[in-house]
């Protein structure tokens, strides 16, 4: 009698050891499910950014992230200093700031690390990292600690570069 | 950016920061329930009582799951939520076989849980962002390799079962080896960020002598320690790393070459080699001497069919080192084949979450560190588990969680702890920048 109660609890136990590992993979299932669909329509603004985004987004919810609104906050335009003041940096999926010449929106500026900060775009908005940069990046005048989403007018300074996005 | 904004527009938060933790509990949930089905049981099979100190290996046991769990919630809300689970399963497993076969070691291995998941605890507090370790890559390989040298030094190194891989300060002995895998997990990942571009460039023969030191360095452990395990697990580390991180199957070809080599060279030089290979050979030709280690885990594993004997009713102990190095052998007799089988399933999940979090690293350091130490996790898995089922010739070493040993659970979870931060470093938790709202 012992020895079946024993039987029966020791498949009960392999019973919850594979439950468990049935669970991990349904989590991990779900997860990538998710990230996938998330995934969808990060490129559409990115890669059209003259479209309205109407139509691309039809079974999408209602935009209401400002990238896409119109092609209002998909650029950068360099505040200052003078010597580059007025260029314009379209907006890329992930656009990478930098001193190295493989960085999207290249910047002469010895305090600028060689890949120092980069605005990618997650849910709907753009999001500024700041990539470990020796001397940081500024949004807004103060110093950027943690991914932070950013909108139009906000501005973004590495160096003695202040960029504002537009 | 107005308050009438629907869930929609702001999903990352509660969808990818809360939800993991949530998943983690429940998971944690089902693991304790099969831990102290474990404990109960290997208890009532030796001693056909129900065990007089469950209700305190339970509040122990739950304490240490809550407090990991607790700090994952406020210091890596985002992470991954398998990483936890699944090891605090193989630990328990592991702990509950460990007391079956050795009474005496319950209390040792419970404090070293205790100090395990304290250093799992610590390394999420102290490594903020895993990207601060890059800056320190020469000074970790520097003391990866003393940390190496250490059992070496007369009167702080100790040689125990022939392998001269111990330290003993006062009483405590422990592996310095097994923090060295990690420190030089990270300074391998921070030194091929820095040579990566030229490495994908172009490959010269001079391009390839990093791989020669690192050989050279493992055939000095093994020659000099007499440790076979780490030797391999060190070189196959280095060639894994650098193969991803160039980015060309050349790297693959030389070090299997220099690995053959070398493994060729140790047997021809070496009693002690040729005899491993011998015994893995045929295990039979001396079933009471020198293959009885290998022979009584055959046995082992063959007594327990498909489901076990049951947890305390097989005789795992005629096994030598059946805590450590054979501990798989003895699930495989106690729980079967469905419970070795699950033992690798858990592995296979840890491991397979540790690939994940390269695979999604945007930084290099990262993708690197992140593979080394899940390479370290998957090839000291291989090494022992194809030691003890025959598969490779059996080299001593720990199986990641489950065997008894304080320095290697201890850097197991300092090992998990990292790649939850950087796991918990990849979701990226969007708030509004401050003067846009």
């Amino acid at each position: 009698m012992t020895d079946q109660l024993l039987f029966l609890l020791r498949l009960g136990l392999l019973a919850i050891v594979y439950l468990t590992f049935f669970r991990v993979l349904r989590a991990v299932w779900v997860e990538l499910r998710t990230e996938n669909r998330a995934a969808v329509p990060v490129p559409v603004p990115a890669a059209m950014p003259a479209t309205n985004g109407a139509s691309s987004h039809a079974g999408a919810p209602p935009p209401a992230a400002p990238v896409d609104d119109s092609d209002a906050g998909s650029r950068l335009v360099v505040l200052t200093p003078p010597a580059v003041a007025g260029q314009v940096f379209e907006l890329q999926a992930e656009t990478t700031i930098g001193r190295a010449s493989d960085c999207a929106v290249v910047i002469d500026d010895a305090r600028v690390s060689k890949v120092h900060a980069r605005i990618f775009e997650r849910d709907d908005r753009w999001v500024v990292e700041d990539l470990g940069s020796t001397n940081g990046t500024l949004v807004n005048d103060h110093v950027l600690d943690h991914p932070e989403s950013v909108g139009p007018g906000d501005r973004i300074q590495v160096g003695e570069h202040v960029l504002e996005l537009a | 950016m107005t308050a009438t904004e629907s869930p929609p527009t702001h999903p990352v938060s509660p969808l990818l920061a809360l939800k993991p933790r949530r998943v983690e509990t429940g998971l944690l949930v089902m693991v304790g329930a099969a831990v102290a089905v474990a404990y109960a049981l290997a208890s009532f099979g030796t001693t056909e009582a129900i065990p007089a100190n469950l209700g305190p290996f339970l509040l122990w046991m739950f304490g240490l799951g809550a407090v990991a769990h607790l700090a994952n919630r406020h210091f890596a809300s985002g992470a991954d939520p398998v990483f936890l689970p699944i090891s605090l399963l193989l630990n328990g497993l592991g702990y509950v076989v460990i007391t079956r076969l050795d009474g005496s070691l319950a209390a040792l291995q419970s404090t070293w849980t205790a100090i395990g998941i304290g250093g799992y605890v610590a390394t999420l507090l102290f490594v903020p962002r895993v990207r601060i370790i890059e800056q320190y890559r020469y000074l970790l390989g520097i003391g990866g390799l003393l940390l190496l040298m250490i059992p070496l030094v007369p009167g702080l190194g100790t040689e125990i079962n022939g392998a001269r891989i111990w330290a003993s300060v006062g009483p405590i002995n422990f592996q310095p080896g097994e923090f060295a895998k990690l420190t030089l997990a990270a300074f391998f990942a921070g030194y091929l960020v820095d040579s990566r571009e030229l490495l994908r460039s172009r490959l010269e023969l001079r391009d390839l002598a990093p791989i020669g030191v690192a050989w050279a360095g493992s055939l000095g452990v093994m020659v000099f320690q007499r440790d076979l395990g780490s030797s391999l697990l060190f070189f196959t580390l280095f060639v894994v790393v650098l193969w991803v991180a160039s980015e060309r199957w050349v790297v693959l070809a030389v070090g299997a070459v220099l690995f053959f080599g070398g493994a060729f060279a140790a047997w021809t030089m070496f009693d002690h080699v040729q005899k491993r290979v011998d015994i893995w050979l045929d295990p039979f030709a001396d079933p009471k001497g020198d293959g009885f280690q290998i022979v009584e885990g055959s046995f082992a594993l063959a007594d327990g069919g498909l489901t076990g004997t049951g947890l305390g009713q097989g005789e795992p102990g005629r096994i030598p080192f059946a805590e450590t190095d054979f501990i798989f052998a003895a699930i495989g007799e106690e729980l079967g084949l469905a419970g070795s089988s699950a033992v690798l399933m858990a592995f296979l999940l840890l491991i397979g979450s540790g690939l994940r979090v390269s695979l999604r690293a945007d930084r290099v350091f990262e993708k690197l560190f992140a593979l080394g130490l899940t390479t370290l996790l998957a090839v000291q898995t291989f090494v022992i588990v194809g030691g003890v089922l025959r598969v490779v010739p059996l080299t001593g070493i720990t199986l990641p969680f489950v065997s008894y040993g304080g320095s290697s659970l201890v850097a197991n979870y300092v090992l998990l702890a990292l790649l939850v931060r950087m796991s918990h470093e990849q979701r990226v938790l969007i708030r509004p920048a401050k003067g846009t709202a």
